[in-house]
């Protein structure tokens, strides 16, 4: 299923999820001529916020990818609080909601790396350029080479833009 | 790194912490330091604190604890943190390590009662036994049994904080290396990267840019079912 931003973002704003947009879609965003299958989001850990993640997903019948279909998964704040990374597939396509990243700390750690974009109506927040390329040289997987690769090209290609 | 020592009143966090401080060489932070003098006078009154009581004070702990890291300030702060959502809230990142000091009601009533100078009130302990959500496996807690001198608690800790320290620098060195290694392998392919593709990109607004990524999406899709339409046809044959 190929996963629509248009969808899957303004439910969040509106039911005021505190969130950053990161990963292969923010690497979109900020011009990657790259393809990317998911979401990937930081999530903000505070009780209010968990409730309101909840709340706001729960329609689109969020379940773990992959995951056996017998396995009793209630998403819900008691689940949430239990869990930090939730790898889901929904009926807008497949979202991964993260506790913490590698390399970038938690939600109040990417806030100062974060840009804001509006886009579908809204206004949210996405993770800057560089802080996309850090995450990735951290996270030390072979198969981000050539994404890092490229977005470093693309900073060059911003910066230049920019002088 | 922050090591937080918690447990219910009674369990000597206080003791444990400013032993493991000193033997450490680490800054000492006693979390009841923060709370606002609301608390102290409801907690002195015998009256125990509601979740609405300790939000802001979490909130001074949490801006303290980042505050630590951000100057690359080692510290114990010893700390109740007796229910989860607590612990969430104070675990800013991963340099933050909870350590949980575990006893049963008895032995905790026993050590309180040889207690002096403390504001707490002994008939709270019950309450702080209700409100206790023991660390799960997922919360990565360093737990120890109390029933020991603090100086033998304080060397386990130690010891146990030693190990989960060097686990950590194994790993920061090994993604130090993979990277050093992989940069190269990056500053190769950069030259290789069509530049007009992301030039032209560059001129779209954030949203065309997600929907021009959608179609591709679509496009990849729709190429997908053709495939399995090929294969299954073969198949038939």
């Amino acid at each position: 299923m190929a996963v629509d931003l248009a969808q899957i973002i303004p439910p969040l704003v509106r039911a005021k999820v505190d969130f950053i947009l990161i990963g292969g879609m923010a690497a979109i965003l900020h011009g990657s001529a790259r393809v990317t299958f998911d979401v990937d989001v930081v999530y903000s850990r505070t009780q209010g916020n968990i409730d309101r993640l909840a709340e706001v997903l729960a329609p689109y019948k969020p379940y773990l990818r992959g995951a056996p279909s017998d396995l009793p998964f209630t998403w819900d704040a008691k689940t949430i609080r239990n869990g930090l990374d939730f790898t889901l597939t929904t009926t807008l396509g497949d979202i991964d909601f993260l506790g913490e990243v590698a390399g970038g700390g938690m939600y109040n750690d990417l806030l100062r790396h974060c840009v804001d974009i509006e886009a579908f109506g809204v206004r949210f927040k996405c993770l800057d350029l560089p802080t996309l390329i850090r995450i990735k040289e951290t996270a030390g997987r072979r198969k981000d080479v050539e994404a890092i690769a490229e977005l470093r090209v693309l900073l060059e290609e911003i910066e230049k833009k920019q002088a | 790194m922050i090591a937080i020592i918690f447990g219910v009143s009674g369990a000597g966090k206080t003791t444990v912490g400013k032993l493991l401080a000193r033997k450490l060489g680490w800054r000492f932070l006693e979390a009841d330091d923060f709370h606002p003098a609301a608390n102290v006078e409801k907690m002195r009154s015998g009256h125990p604190l509601t979740d609405e009581d300790r939000w802001p004070w979490l909130e001074r702990l949490r801006e303290q604890i980042k505050r630590s890291l951000a100057a690359e300030e080692n510290a114990v702060l010893v700390c109740s943190a007796l229910k989860r959502k607590y612990r969430d809230c104070l675990r800013v990142n991963s340099d933050v390590k909870f350590v949980f000091l575990r006893g049963d009601y008895e032995l905790i009533a026993e050590q309180l009662r040889h207690r002096r100078g403390h504001f707490m009130n002994p008939d709270l302990l019950r309450s702080q036994f209700a409100d206790l959500e023991e660390p799960e496996p997922d919360e990565g807690v360093l737990i120890i049994e109390l029933g020991r001198t603090p100086k033998e608690l304080v060397e386990e800790i130690k010891t146990k904080l030693d190990a989960k320290l060097q686990a950590a620098h194994c790993v920061m060195f090994a993604s130090m290396k993979a990277a050093a290694s992989d940069d190269g392998i990056v500053r190769e392919l950069m030259p290789d990267i069509d530049r007009t593709l992301l030039r032209e990109n560059l001129k779209l607004t954030f949203e065309q840019r997600a929907r021009k990524h959608l179609r591709v999406l679509q496009m990849v899709e729709e190429l997908r079912r053709a495939g399995k339409k090929l294969r299954q046809k073969s198949d038939g044959r």
